[in-house]
C-alpha cells in the first residue's frame, strides 16, 4: 500500500472507533448497520466473488451464529461469546462443505439457501419438542457502543481475511476454481479441499456478526434469525460494490445502507420502488460493480477528498 | 480506501451540522416550543414486508385517525391546553433492525415527545427494553407475551390481554359450555407455544380432556391430515391458535372434510369483516380473539363510523380495540400529566381509563383483569360473548338468539326439500336436528330446525337440558357406521345469554 | 437460468380473479413478459458474458423487480387480506371428498402443464424453443429466430405464472407476499426434477407432494419442511443434476 493510503485507512479506523463518543445515537447505529452489511458482504465476496459459487448460506451462519450466542451469552465473557458464534459456523461449513462441494451453479446456490431454512426448521422442532418453547431471551446484552466495536473489528478482520485470501495459495486456488474448475483440477490443484477451505473461511465472520448483532433484539427466535432478508441483502451488497476487490463490498454496504435510510426516512410509501429500480439500474448499466466506476477517478477523487480533509 | 474516506466524509459534515442546527434550536426556539410547537409522537411501522398486512389496518390506521381526530377538535390537551399531534412515522420494512434503529433515531436524536409501538411481539420485544432505558411510556398493543412482561419494565405497558387473559376467557367458555373434549392446533412459535402451554393445565383444571394436538409452522398450505385425524376423534371443540391465514385454512378445511365441531374457535381472523366476505354463512358461530363490538355502545359505534368514514372500510374488532384503547389512554394520561414522561407512565399505572375496551387499570404493567374476551359470528356480526362478568365491568353485547325463524325454517326445509328426511325415527328433537343438519349440509339450518321443533328451545340452551332429552341419541350419533351421521356444530355459544341473564 | 426467472416469475403472481380472468391475467402477464424482456433482459443478457453471470445478475434483478411489484401492490390494493368465496362445496368421490375449487384447481394445473410439455414436445414452435434452449447458437444457424423466440419463452413463463396466481386466489387468502412460500417450493421443484427438464419438474412437483404429505402424515407437520429439504439434499448428494438430468 502507498502511504498515503495507509495514512488514510488508519485515520479512518480511528475515526470510526471513536464515532460512539462523537456521533449522535442513529449515526452510530446506523453506520453498525452499515458495518454490518459490510463484514458479510466481505465473506461472501471472499468465497463466491472468487470462485464464482454462488453461496446463499450466510443466513444459516448468521442465525446460527446468533442462536449460540443466546445459548452462551451471559455464561462467557462477550469477545469468547462472539469467538463461540464463529466457531460453530465454520463447523457447519465444515459439514456443508463436505457434502455440497460438488454442486455447482444454480444447484449450489439453492442448496446452500435451503440450509437456512432446514436449521431454522430443525431448532424450531428441537427448541418445541424439548422445551416445549421457541425463541430465547437476551437477558445482559452489552451496551450499543460495545456492539459497535465488536461489529467495527469484524469488519476489518473480515477486510484482513479478504486480502490475505486473495493474496495466499488459497485465493489462487479459489479463482483458478472460478475461472476454469476443470483445468484447476487436471493441473494438480485439489480442488476440494480449497473449496472447502474457502468456504469455511467465508463461514467466520457472519457466525460472529450474527452473535453480535442479535442482542440488539433482546429475543430471537428461528424466524428472525434465520431471515432470507440477510443473504439477499449481503449478495445485492456485494454485487451492486463488486465483489472482485477490496473495496467493492465495503463501498456497496456504505452506498446501499445510506441511499436506503435516506429514501426510506423521506419516501416512506415508495422508497422500495425507488430501490428496486436503483437496483435493476445498477445492475444493467453498472455491470461490474460500483468499484469499476470509481477507481476511475479514484485518483482525482482521493485528492479532493484529502485536501477537504486537511 | 476511498470508501471509508467516504464514510468519514459522508458522517462528519451531517453531525457537525445536525449538532449545529440542534443547538441553535434548543437555544432560540426553544422558549417558543413550549406551548405552541405540536406534539412530536414517533413510531415505526412496517408499511412493507410480510407484516404489512397486519400492521396497517389495524394499528397505523388509528394512528392516523386518531391524530386527525385530535387535530381537527384543536389538537391534544396537554394539562388543558391544546396542543396539535404531529405523527413522525417510517417505515421499518418489517425488519426488528430497521425498527431498533428507528427508534433510537427518534428517542435519543429527534427527542420526540411520545412513542406508539410498532406491530408484533418480535418488535416489541426489541423496541420495549429501548423505549423503558430512554424513559418512554410503551404501550404494547399487538405483543405482549409473557416472557416479555416477566421482565417487569416499569414503562412497559402490555396494553393488551395477556396470553394467560386470552386463554383464561377460552378455558372458561368452553367449560360454561360443556365442552367434555378438545383437539388444539396452534402455531409453532411463541404465540401458538405460549398459549398452548397455558391452556393444557387450565383444561385439566376444568376437566376438559385434550383427544388430539398438532402444531404446524407458518406458511402450511394445507391441514387436511391433521383436521382428519381430530375429526376422528370426535372432539366437543376444535381449537385453532392460529393466524389469519392458518385460521381460514383450518375453516375451509373443516368444511371440506366434513367436520363440524359444535365450538369451533380460531384465534386471529374471523375478526376481520373480511372474515365474513369470505366464509358467508359458514362464518356464523365461528369463536375467536375479538374485544368490542359496534353495538356495546355510542364509543365503540362512533370509532367504526369514524374509520368507515376515512378509510372506507371495517375496521377489525381485535386489535383496533387495543389499538384505540391505547391511544385513548395515552390521551388521559397526557391531559392529566401533562408531557412529562415520568409523570405520564405514573399516571397510566395508577389510574383507570374509560376506554374502547371498557374499563381499563395497569397493575405490573399488564392489564388488570382476570380474563380476555372472546367473540362470535351471531347472525351477521361479530359479537363479544365472554366473560359474562369481570373486573373491568366490560359491557357485554348478547344477541337474542333465533330471532328469525321464519326466514330459517324456509332455509331449513328448503335444504332438506326431497332428502330422506329421517334416519328411523328420532327420539328427541336434538336428534332430528342433528340428521337434518347433516342432510341439509349446512351449519345454518339447524338452529333453525330446533326453532320448529322445540319451539321454547330457541333461547337457552342450557345444554344440559339438551343433554338430557337426548343422552341416548347422542351416543347413538357418536357410534354410528358413518362418521359423517355426527351432529352438526351445534351453536352452543349463541345460548349463552341465558348464562349470563 | 429458468430457474433465476422462476424466482420473480412467482412473486409476480399475484393476479386475484375466479375461473374468468385466469386467461386474462395469463395475457397481461404474458404481455408484462415481454415487456420485461424488451427492457431488462435483453441488455441484460447482452452485458454478461457468460451464462453463470447471467443467472446471479437476473436474481439480482429479481429482487429488484419483487421490491417493485410488492410494494406497487401495497399502493394499489393497500395491504389487506382479499380473498373470496369460490366454489366451496364438497364432491365426493368414492369416500374421498374434495371441494369443488381444489378439484379444479387440480383439473386445471394438469391441464396446463400437459398442455405445455405436448406443446414443446410435438410442434414446431416448441422444437424450436428446445432447440433454443439446447443450443443457441446452432439454433440461429439452422434459421430459428432467437430474438422473436425469447421473449415469447419469457412471456409464457410468466403466463404460466399468472395462471397459478389466478388458480390460488381461488383457495388461499391473497395479500401482496403471498408468492414468497411458492418460491422456494417451485426451485426446489426444479432442481429436484433437473434444471431444463419439464417433464423431470413435473415429476419432481409430485414427488414433493407426496413426500410431504406421506412425511406430515407418518410424523409431524412441523417436519414438513425437514424433510422435503432432507429429500431435496439426498437426491443432490447423490445426482447432483437433479433426478431427470440427461
Amino acid at each position: 500500500m502507498r502511504p498515503l493510503t495507509t495514512i488514510v485507512v488508519a485515520a479512518l479506523i480511528i475515526v470510526l472507533a471513536i464515532l460512539p463518543f462523537v456521533a449522535s445515537t442513529f449515526a452510530l447505529s446506523l453506520t453498525l448497520s452499515i458495518a454490518m452489511y459490510a463484514a458479510l458482504a466481505l465473506s461472501w465476496a471472499m468465497f463466491s466473488g472468487a470462485t464464482g459459487y454462488v453461496a446463499l448460506s450466510t443466513s444459516a451462519f448468521f442465525g446460527l451464529g446468533a442462536y449460540t450466542c443466546a445459548i452462551l451469552l451471559g455464561s462467557l465473557p462477550w469477545p469468547l461469546v462472539v469467538a463461540a458464534g464463529a466457531m460453530v459456523a465454520l463447523l457447519l461449513a465444515l459439514v456443508l462443505g463436505l457434502f455440497v462441494l460438488h454442486l455447482r451453479g444454480t444447484y449450489f446456490a439453492i442448496l446452500t439457501f435451503g440450509i437456512s431454512e432446514l436449521l431454522k426448521n430443525l431448532i424450531m422442532y428441537i427448541e418445541k419438542s424439548e422445551f416445549g418453547t421457541v425463541g430465547r431471551l437476551m437477558m445482559g446484552a452489552p451496551p450499543l457502543s460495545v456492539i459497535y466495536w465488536t461489529v467495527l473489528v469484524l469488519v476489518l478482520l473480515a477486510a484482513a481475511l479478504y486480502w490475505a485470501v486473495g493474496r495466499s495459495d488459497l485465493g489462487a486456488a479459489l479463482r483458478a476454481i472460478g475461472s476454469d474448475e476443470g483445468r484447476a483440477s487436471t493441473l494438480g490443484l485439489n480442488v476440494r479441499n480449497a473449496k472447502i477451505a474457502g468456504f469455511c473461511l467465508s463461514a467466520l465472520i457472519p457466525g460472529a456478526v450474527g452473535a453480535a448483532m442479535s442482542v440488539r433484539w433482546t429475543y430471537i427466535e428461528p424466524q428472525i434469525v434465520f431471515n432470507p432478508f440477510i443473504v439477499f441483502q449481503t449478495v445485492l451488497v456485494a454485487t451492486i460494490g463488486g465483489p472482485t476487490r477490496l473495496i467493492g463490498p465495503i463501498l456497496g454496504a456504505l452506498v446501499f445502507g445510506l441511499l436506503q435510510e435516506l429514501l426510506r426516512l423521506n419516501f416512506a410509501n415508495y422508497y422500495q420502488i425507488l430501490l428496486g429500480l436503483l437496483l435493476i439500474f445498477s445492475v444493467l448499466y453498472i455491470p461490474n460493480g460500483l468499484v469499476s466506476i470509481f477507481m476511475k477517478n479514484r485518483r482525482r477523487t482521493l485528492k479532493r477528498a484529502s485536501s477537504k480533509h486537511a | 480506501m476511498f470508501t471509508l474516506a467516504g464514510r468519514l466524509f459522508s458522517l462528519s459534515p451531517k453531525l457537525a451540522l445536525g449538532s449545529g442546527v440542534a443547538l441553535f434550536l434548543t437555544l432560540v426556539l426553544a422558549p417558543l416550543r413550549a406551548d405552541d410547537a405540536p406534539v412530536r409522537i414517533g413510531y415505526s411501522m412496517a408499511r412493507t414486508g410480510p407484516n404489512a398486512v397486519a400492521a396497517q389496518g389495524g394499528v397505523e390506521a388509528n394512528y392516523t385517525l386518531w391524530s386527525e381526530q385530535m387535530n381537527a377538535a384543536g389538537g391534544l390537551a396537554v394539562k388543558g391546553q391544546k396542543r396539535k399531534v404531529e405523527l413522525v412515522g417510517y417505515d421499518d420494512a418489517s425488519d426488528v433492525e430497521t425498527s431498533v434503529r428507528t427508534y433510537e433515531k427518534l428517542m435519543a436524536d429527534d427527542k420526540v415527545d411520545l412513542i406508539l409501538p410498532p406491530w408484533g411481539s418480535n418488535f416489541a420485544f426489541a423496541v420495549g427494553p429501548l423505549a423503558n432505558k430512554y424513559g418512554y411510556p410503551f404501550l404494547s398493543t399487538t405483543g405482549s407475551p409473557k416472557k416479555l412482561l416477566d421482565m417487569h419494565m416499569p414503562y412497559f405497558f402490555g396494553a393488551s390481554w395477556t396470553s394467560e387473559q386470552s386463554t383464561r376467557a377460552l378455558v372458561d367458555l368452553m367449560a360454561a359450555q360443556h365442552v367434555k373434549t378438545v383437539a388444539i392446533g396452534y402455531m409453532d412459535d411463541l404465540f401458538g407455544l405460549e398459549r398452548f402451554n397455558l391452556m393444557v393445565p387450565m383444561l385439566k383444571e376444568k376437566g376438559i380432556t385434550v383427544v388430539g394436538e398438532k402444531s404446524f409452522p407458518a406458511n402450511t398450505k394445507d391441514l387436511s391430515v391433521v383436521l382428519k385425524d381430530f375429526k376422528a376423534k370426535e372432539p366437543d371443540a376444535l381449537v385453532g391458535l392460529t393466524y389469519p391465514a392458518e385460521s381460514f385454512l383450518m375453516t375451509t378445511q373443516t368444511k371440506e372434510i366434513g367436520f363440524n365441531p359444535k365450538f369451533f374457535y380460531v384465534a386471529i381472523g374471523p375478526a376481520f369483516p373480511f372474515f365474513k366476505q369470505r366464509f358467508g354463512d359458514a362464518a356464523e358461530g365461528m369463536v375467536g380473539f375479538g374485544t368490542w363490538t359496534p353495538s356495546e355502545g355510542a364509543m365503540q359505534q362512533n370509532y367504526r363510523d369514524a374509520y368507515m368514514k376515512r378509510f372506507n372500510k371495517e375496521p377489525d374488532r381485535d386489535t383496533t380495540g387495543f389499538v384505540w384503547s391505547s391511544l385513548q389512554e395515552l390521551q388521559g394520561a397526557v391531559e392529566n400529566a401533562g408531557l412529562d414522561r415520568a409523570a405520564i407512565r405514573d399516571y397510566l399505572a395508577s389510574h383507570e381509563f374509560t376506554t374502547m375496551l371498557g374499563k381499563v387499570t395497569y397493575k405490573d404493567g399488564m392489564m388488570a383483569r382476570a380474563s380476555g374476551t372472546v367473540s362470535q359470528w351471531q347472525n351477521g356480526s361479530y359479537e363479544l360473548i365472554w366473560p359474562p362478568e369481570n373486573a373491568t365491568k366490560l359491557r357485554f353485547t348478547r344477541s337474542p338468539i333465533g330471532n328469525s325463524p321464519s326466514r330459517s325454517v324456509e332455509r331449513g326445509t328448503a335444504y332438506n326439500k326431497g332428502r330422506d328426511p329421517a334416519v328411523a325415527a328420532p327420539r328427541s328433537a336434538f336428534l332430528r336436528i342433528s340428521q337434518q343438519g347433516k342432510i341439509g349440509g349446512h351449519g345454518g339450518s339447524i338452529r333453525f330446525s330446533l326453532a320448529v321443533c322445540r319451539p321454547h328451545c330457541q333461547r337457552p340452551a342450557d345444554r344440559r337440558a339438551l343433554r338430557h332429552h337426548c343422552d341416548g341419541a347422542q351416543s347413538a350419533i357418536r357410534h354410528a357406521p358413518h362418521p359423517e351421521h355426527r351432529p352438526r356444530r351445534v351453536p352452543d355459544a349463541r345460548r349463552l345469554h341465558h348464562l349470563h341473564a | 437460468m429458468l430457474g433465476a426467472f422462476i424466482t420473480y416469475t412467482l412473486k409476480v403472481a399475484t393476479g386475484a380473479s375466479p375461473l374468468w380472468f385466469v386467461p386474462v391475467s395469463a395475457a397481461a402477464m404474458f404481455v408484462f413478459g415481454i415487456f420485461l424482456h424488451a427492457t431488462i433482459f435483453r441488455r441484460l443478457s447482452a452485458i454478461s458474458p457468460n451464462l453463470d453471470v447471467m443467472e446471479e445478475k437476473s436474481l439480482i434483478v429479481g429482487f429488484g423487480l419483487l421490491f417493485i411489484l410488492q410494494n406497487a401492490a401495497v399502493l394499489i390494493w393497500g395491504a389487506d387480506l382479499h380473498g373470496y368465496d369460490f366454489m366451496t362445496e364438497s364432491l365426493h368421490f368414492g369416500g374421498v371428498v374434495f371441494t369443488a375449487n381444489r378439484l379444479l384447481v387440480l383439473v386445471l394445473s394438469v391441464l396446463f402443464s400437459g398442455a405445455l410439455i405436448c406443446g414443446l414436445r410435438f410442434t414446431l414452435l416448441g422444437r424450436a424453443i428446445r432447440g433454443m434452449v439446447q443450443a443457441p447458437l446452432g439454433a440461429m444457424l439452422v434459421g430459428i429466430n432467437t430474438n422473436t423466440l425469447h421473449p415469447l419463452c419469457f412471456g409464457l413463463g410468466l403466463a404460466l405464472a399468472g395462471v397459478s396466481g389466478s388458480l390460488l386466489s381461488m383457495i388461499y387468502l391473497i395479500s401482496p407476499d403471498m408468492g414468497t412460500p411458492y418460491l422456494i417450493t417451485a426451485l426446489i421443484v426444479i432442481t429436484l426434477g433437473g434444471l431444463g427438464s419439464l417433464t423431470g419438474s413435473m415429476i419432481g412437483g409430485v414427488l414433493l407432494g407426496l413426500v410431504e404429505t406421506f412425511g406430515v402424515y407418518f410424523t409431524d407437520p412441523s417436519l414438513k419442511i425437514l424433510l422435503s429439504y432432507a429429500a431435496f439434499i439426498l437426491v443432490l448428494l447423490f445426482r447432483p443434476r437433479g433426478l431427470f438430468a440427461r
